[in-house]
């Protein structure tokens, strides 16, 4: 299952603490058109360098599928910030 | 396994890690005990996360970089590697010979991925200086 929600969690020593929950599907719906044109490139790139598409296809939405769990969490100074898919 | 403890002790005594990254460590060394040989035969769980924690205090602030990245995007990162046409990888594994790392990528196959991940559960990278501390596992 592709990412639903990305957290992000700022704290400043001296600022208040932001956390965001952002739901991704709505993200997913605005960038869809995006995405056939971003299909149809890669349809072009599969002929061009002999690649079969479908298994093209299949492993990039695979990689899509596959970041749901990545977190990154940088602490300087006062400073936090946490960037988490679920 | 006690020397492996102590020295975890002696480098949150140190100040290279923190309590929690102490605890998470200390917490993975018990998980391989549980998990350790029966019979002969491995009963563990493949790891799930790869963990890259860095310490790094040069600059005089103290920054802390901790990364977990699912292993899952390994396994989609080899698939999506073996589509890479067999000249473009011939090409790849000659300038990986001229950086030095013998590495075959021809050789690499989504159906090894499975043996591959299982023994990265064994890996444990630490690079220790005055200044900073990587700590690479998977958990």
């Amino acid at each position: 299952m592709m990412s639903q929600v990305a957290t992000v969690h700022v704290h400043s020593g001296k600022a208040r603490r932001i956390r965001l929950w952002i739901p991704l599907l709505p993200l997913y719906v605005v960038l869809s058109p995006l995405l056939v044109l971003f299909v149809l490139a890669l349809l072009v790139a599969c002929v061009m360098y002999r690649v079969n598409p479908f298994r093209a296809l299949g492993a990039g939405a695979r990689l899509l599928w596959a970041l749901r769990g990545l977190q990154v969490q940088i602490k300087q100074g006062g400073t936090d910030v946490l960037v988490k898919l679920t | 396994m006690n020397e492996q403890r102590r020295q975890i002790l002696d480098m949150l005594a140190e100040g290279k890690i923190t309590a929690d990254e102490a605890e998470r460590l200390i917490a993975a060394l018990e998980r391989s005990v549980d998990e350790s040989p029966q019979d002969g035969e491995p009963r563990r769980k493949p790891p799930k996360y790869l963990r890259i924690l860095v310490d790094d205090r040069s600059e005089g602030e103290q920054t802390r970089v901790n990364v977990r990245v699912p292993l899952q995007l390994l396994r989609a990162g080899v698939r999506l590697a073996s589509l890479i046409p067999p000249h473009a990888l011939d090409q790849a594994n000659a300038q990986l010979q001229v950086s030095g790392v013998p590495i075959d990528l021809t050789q690499l196959k989504p159906e090894h991925i499975e043996d591959l991940i299982e023994h990265l559960a064994d890996m444990t990278i630490e690079v220790q200086d005055p200044e900073s501390n990587v700590n690479v596992f998977c958990e």
